[in-house]
C-alpha cells in the first residue's frame, strides 16, 4: 500500500505540488492553456500557515474513519480497499455535508460551482502521485508499507 | 448471537455494516418500513421530479443478501418484550434477539390545525411521502408548505424550480430561523421570493378549508384572516421521534430514547441510535435529538461496534450543523445562531471575491473559544470552523480565525460588531 510521507520542515512554499495537482486534473497538462481555454482549474491540496506561522502542506489524509464519508448523503464518497477516499463526481450532488465535516478543510466545493465537491483522489490509477513527483524539496515522498491503517498520509 | 436492528436508514445500516466487520456469522436482521436504503436528505428532489428513486438508492440491490443480512422490509414493530427478548411485528410475527438496536427515526409532526386530517396533506420523511407529493403535482397547482425549516425551504426551492406555485408559511419572521440570523434570513427570503415562492412569515396558520364534496384542500386560512389557495398541504413544522413501542416497553424516553455514550438505553442489550435517540449535544450541553445524517451514521457505528462486543463511545455529538443550498447559494450553519448567549461576542465579515460572489461570515466567540459560525456564500473552510466549535479549543493562536478577527479590529474588512 502506497502512502505519502510529508516532512513539513522541508517545505519552502513553492506550490509545485498544487500546480502538479492542477495539471493532472485538467483537460490539458498545461494549466495556463486550460485556463485560457475557459476551464476552471483547481488544486486538491494547498500550502497553509500553521498556528506558529510556519508553512504547512495540507493534504487529504484519507482517514481510517473519514468524517466526509460518514457525512456523505449521496453515497458519492467512499473509502476503497486501496485505502483511498474518493468522490464519484457523477453521484455527488454538492450538498457539502463533507465540506462541513472535514476537520482538515480538505473536502472543498468545486470552484466551477457545478454542484460537486472536489478532493484528493490519491492519484488512484496513476503510477505515482503527482504532488510527490513535483516536490523539489523532498518534503513529499512516497513509501510502500504493509500497514493498512493510519490513513494514507503520514506527517513526520 | 442474534442481532436485530429496527430501522434501515443511516443509523441502522451503519450499525449493520459495523457488526458485519467483526461478526460474519451472527444472525443479523433488519426490520424496516422502507423497501430499501435510500438517501433521506434528497427526498425533496424526488418530490419535485428532479431525481429518480433509483438515483437516491444508497446500496445496490442484493447488498443485504451479500452481507448475510435478513432484510424484512415493509414491516413495522408493534411490541417489544425486553424480558423474553423478542419484538412483535404488526403482522404478529415475533423475532427473537440477543442484542437490539432501535433506529426508528422520526415522523412528521402534524400541527393541531382544523381540517389537517384528510387527503392531499403530506409530510416529507419517507420515500412514500415524496412520491405522493410528486403524484399530486400532476394535477395540483398550488402547494402550500407549513414550516420554513430545512425540509420546508429545500422543498419549496425545488418545487418552484419544477414550475409549480409554492406558498411558504412560517411563524418566524424569516426562513430557517434556527440556522440563520436576521441579515442572512432576509437574504434567503429575497432569494426565495425572487424565485417565485410566495412567503407568509410571522403569522400562524389557523384552518385548512376543504371542499365539502371530495374533502380536498381548497385554502389555508392564516390567523391574520388571509386565505391562501391550496391544493396540496405539506407539513414541515417539526418531527416526533418514533418511540411508541419503546416507551411501552419501559425504555426511558423524553423527546427521544435516552442513550448513554455507548448508545445503550436503560435496558441491557437494547441500543438506540440516530434521529430517535436523545443524547447530550456537544455544542450546547443540552439533551436533545440530533436529527442530522452524519450524527446518525456516527451513532449507528458506535452502536454497531458495541453490539458486536467491541468498545466505542460517542465522542462528539451534535445536531446543530447544517449545509444548505438555496437557489445556488450555499451556506453552512454551525452551532447556535439563534438563542445566542449575551456574553458571546459577534463578529461579522463580508467580502466579495474576484468572481463577484458575495460572502458573509458571522462568528460568535466566547473568550478564546468559537461558539458558532454561519458561513454564507463561500463555505470552503466550514470544516475547520466545525472542528473548532465541537472541540471548544483555544483559537487565539489560529491564523484562520485571528486573520479575520485582527482584520476586524483594524478595520481592514468592512465589518460591524453588534
Amino acid at each position: 500500500m502506497r502512502k505519502k510521507l510529508i516532512d513539513k520542515s522541508k517545505c519552502v512554499g513553492c506550490k509545485n505540488c498544487e500546480l502538479a495537482c492542477i495539471m493532472v486534473h485538467s483537460k490539458t497538462p498545461f494549466p495556463f492553456i486550460s485556463s485560457a481555454a475557459g476551464e476552471i482549474v483547481q488544486s486538491r491540496n494547498k500550502i497553509e500557515l500553521d498556528a506558529d506561522g510556519k508553512l504547512f502542506p495540507e493534504f487529504c489524509r484519507h482517514c481510517d474513519e473519514p468524517s466526509c464519508v460518514e457525512a456523505c448523503i449521496s453515497g458519492a464518497l467512499t473509502k476503497g480497499e486501496d485505502g483511498l477516499v474518493v468522490c464519484d463526481q457523477n453521484i455527488c450532488i454538492g450538498c457539502f455535508m463533507c465540506v462541513m465535516s472535514c476537520p482538515y478543510g480538505m473536502a472543498r466545493p468545486s470552484v466551477k460551482n457545478d454542484g460537486a465537491m472536489v478532493k484528493c483522489d490519491g492519484c488512484r490509477g496513476r503510477e505515482s502521485m503527482a504532488c510527490v513527483d513535483a516536490c523539489p524539496q523532498r518534503c513529499l515522498s512516497q513509501t510502500d508499507t504493509e500497514d493498512e491503517r493510519n490513513g494514507q498520509v503520514i506527517y513526520v | 448471537m442474534k442481532y436485530v436492528i429496527i430501522g434501515g436508514s443511516a443509523a441502522g445500516i451503519a450499525a449493520a455494516a459495523e457488526i458485519r466487520k467483526v461478526d460474519r456469522k451472527g444472525e443479523l436482521t433488519i426490520i424496516c418500513k422502507d423497501k430499501f436504503y435510500y438517501s433521506r436528505c434528497q427526498l425533496h428532489m424526488v418530490a419535485s421530479g428532479k431525481t429518480t428513486v433509483e438515483q437516491i438508492r444508497l446500496k445496490p440491490t442484493g447488498w443485504a443478501e451479500d452481507m448475510g443480512i435478513k432484510f424484512m422490509s415493509g414491516k413495522t414493530v408493534f411490541g417489544l418484550d425486553t424480558t423474553n427478548r423478542t419484538v412483535t411485528l404488526d403482522d404478529d410475527q415475533t423475532v427473537a434477539y440477543d442484542r437490539l438496536l432501535i433506529a426508528t427515526g422520526t415522523k412528521t409532526f402534524f400541527p393541531p390545525l382544523e381540517g389537517i386530517s384528510g387527503p392531499l396533506t403530506f409530510g416529507l420523511r419517507n420515500l412514500d411521502d415524496a412520491l405522493a407529493i410528486k403524484e399530486a403535482g400532476r394535477t395540483a397547482k398550488n402547494f402550500t408548505i407549513i414550516g420554513a425549516g430545512l425540509v420546508g425551504v429545500e422543498l419549496a426551492a425545488e418545487l418552484v424550480k419544477a414550475g409549480v406555485k409554492v406558498n411558504l408559511v412560517e411563524l418566524a419572521k424569516y426562513p430557517l430561523p434556527l440556522q440563520l440570523d436576521q441579515v442572512c434570513g432576509a437574504k434567503c427570503s429575497k432569494m426565495l421570493a425572487d424565485a417565485g415562492v410566495k412567503l407568509y412569515f410571522g403569522t400562524p396558520a389557523k384552518k385548512l378549508h376543504r371542499s365539502p364534496e371530495d374533502a380536498k384542500p381548497v385554502a389555508l386560512e392564516l390567523a391574520s384572516g388571509e386565505k391562501i389557495a391550496t391544493d396540496v398541504l405539506i407539513c414541515a413544522a417539526g418531527v416526533t421521534a418514533n418511540t411508541d413501542f419503546a416507551r411501552r416497553a419501559g425504555i426511558d424516553s423524553r423527546k427521544g430514547i435516552i442513550i448513554n455514550d455507548q448508545c445503550l438505553t436503560n435496558i441491557p442489550d437494547v441500543f438506540a441510535a440516530g434521529d430517535v435517540a436523545e443524547y447530550v449535544d456537544t455544542v450546547n450541553g443540552l439533551w436533545q435529538l440530533t436529527a442530522v445524517w452524519p450524527t446518525a451514521v456516527r451513532q449507528g457505528k458506535v452502536a454497531g461496534i458495541n453490539m458486536a462486543g467491541g468498545s466505542a463511545s460517542i465522542k462528539i455529538n451534535t445536531g446543530m450543523k447544517t449545509a444548505i443550498s438555496v437557489m445556488g447559494t450555499h451556506f453552512i450553519s454551525l452551532g447556535q445562531i439563534s438563542n445566542t448567549k449575551p456574553e458571546w461576542s459577534k463578529h461579522v465579515f463580508r467580502n466579495t471575491d474576484s468572481r463577484g460572489g458575495e460572502s458573509i461570515r458571522i462568528l460568535y466567540t466566547d473568550g478564546n473559544a468559537l461558539k458558532s459560525a454561519l458561513l454564507w456564500g463561500n463555505v470552503t473552510d466550514a470544516g475547520l470552523y466545525h472542528e473548532a466549535i465541537v472541540t471548544g479549543r483555544d483559537i487565539s493562536g489560529d491564523y484562520l480565525f485571528i486573520e479575520g478577527l485582527d482584520a476586524a479590529k483594524r478595520g481592514r474588512e468592512t465589518m460591524s460588531v453588534l
